[in-house]
């Protein structure tokens, strides 16, 4: 290391330092301890107030009230309703209604779909830049659906898993930019711009996945391909899955009533595992999200960046589970009943 | 369900709900430690801290044999 190189990472080393202990005097912690017996603590940071669910962006309501310009509609709203819903939320009888996260999942979409536009053009042999980056995703994925799925179906699971794996990981991920909590409207008119640092009414961007609407969209996607595929592939014999006539074939007549118990167990774990595709994704995104805000408002600054790389992992994480059980599912489904183990 | 399907079906979603549970686990219990014994916030923070640990070295413990295989 050149003596440049080492007094540049020790001026780096002393601001993080310096950072670090800024963050713990003025957060909540250094805040509390520091106010003594008189005296309300005042941390850096007001206190946060997380809510559940998504605030509207745009209502496009078919009641000549509700409709124009919303967000004159959505401050109007919040100065008598913040008691009772909060900033925006979703009321029955809104209409067609543009939530925060609808929003950031619209942006996801587009950003994916550039960067695959973007990517094969002037394709070279020698992969360089962005032809690069995306070709080493793909043929991860590749090999990942190879893997389980075998050569002959991995062509067809492909588009369908990478689709998951990608939107999911990605509508983690942007979350943590810090264009996503910056972005958004002030709690009075006239306090701020869209960029400003007080108290925020509603965010413009929120990532999708703390919506239960987003995990439960892409829960039904992997259903019905689960479904879809069952059926092309083994036809009606997909069904002999759930209605077992082996045993009533065979005279075997003492354990028809198991199979039917078993057949409709298997009916049953079809329908349990949106709730639970939906529940799990809801969960950790939503956890992750709160944990960021505690965690900025306990001690601001340079204590949040360890939880950031949790939250990347985490992203990664529940993309590869929803991607790679859609996956089991579907090897599941295609595989006849009688080459199964028993 | 085919036996080896079943392990990593399994697998996978242990480490689905271990995450979550990790993470949502430590920062409610620090929170109802915090407001039971008046404590605010070292329990919420310690909760924070002990939670994404366990969440991070149990993915690396779980996760890494299953992408390994």
């Amino acid at each position: 290391m050149t003596a440049k190189a080492k007094r540049i990472t020790a001026i780096g080393l002393i601001v993080v330092i310096a950072m670090a202990l800024a963050g713990l005097v003025t957060g909540a912690i250094g805040a509390s301890l520091l106010a003594g017996d008189n005296g309300d603590p005042k941390a850096f940071l007001s206190s946060p107030n997380p809510h559940i669910p998504p605030q509207k962006i745009f209502v496009a309501s078919t009641d000549s009230k509700k409709s124009g310009d919303h967000s004159k509609d959505a401050h109007s709203d919040d100065h008598h309703g913040e008691e009772h819903h909060g900033g925006g939320m979703v009321e029955a009888g809104d209409g067609f209604v543009v939530t925060n996260t609808l929003l950031s999942s619209w942006v996801v979409s587009l950003l994916l779909l550039g960067l695959f536009y973007k990517a094969p053009r002037r394709m070279t042999m020698v992969p360089t830049g962005l032809q690069n980056l995306v070709e080493t995703i793909i043929e991860g994925l590749d090999g990942f659906v190879r893997g389980v799925a075998g050569h002959e179906n991995a062509r067809r699971f492909l588009p369908l898993i990478a689709t998951i794996f990608l939107f999911v990981m990605l509508n983690a991920w942007v979350g943590l930019l810090p264009l996503w909590p910056s972005l958004g409207f002030p709690k009075e008119v006239g306090e701020g711009g869209i960029f400003f640092s007080g108290d925020m009414d509603r965010h413009i961007l929120r990532p999708a996945g703390t919506d239960l609407n987003m995990p439960l969209a892409i829960a039904l996607v992997s259903f019905v391909f689960v479904e879809f595929w069952g059926f092309k592939m083994l036809k009606l014999g997909y069904l002999g899955k759930f209605i077992r006539l082996e045993n009533l074939r065979r005279g075997n007549f003492l354990q028809v009533p198991i199979d039917l118990f078993v057949g409709a167990l298997e009916l049953l774990s079809e329908f349990v595992r949106i709730i639970s595709f939906t529940f799990r994704l809801f969960g950790n995104m939503t956890a992750g999200e709160i944990l960021l805000i505690v965690i900025t408002y306990l001690v601001p600054f340079v204590m949040v960046l360890p939880f950031y790389g949790l939250e990347l992992l985490v992203g990664m994480v529940q993309a590869l589970i929803f991607a790679g059980l859609t996956l089991v599912f579907v090897v599941v489904a295609v595989t006849p009943h009688s080459e199964e183990e028993h | 369900m085919k036996r080896g399907a079943l392990l990593v079906v399994a697998q996978l979603v242990g480490v689905g709900w271990y995450l979550a549970f990790c993470i949502m686990g430590g920062l409610l219990g620090g929170l109802w430690l915090d407001r039971k014994f008046d404590t605010a916030p070292v329990a919420t923070l310690s909760g924070i801290i002990v939670g994404s640990v366990m969440a991070l070295y149990g993915v690396y413990k779980m996760l890494l044999p299953l992408l390994r295989r």
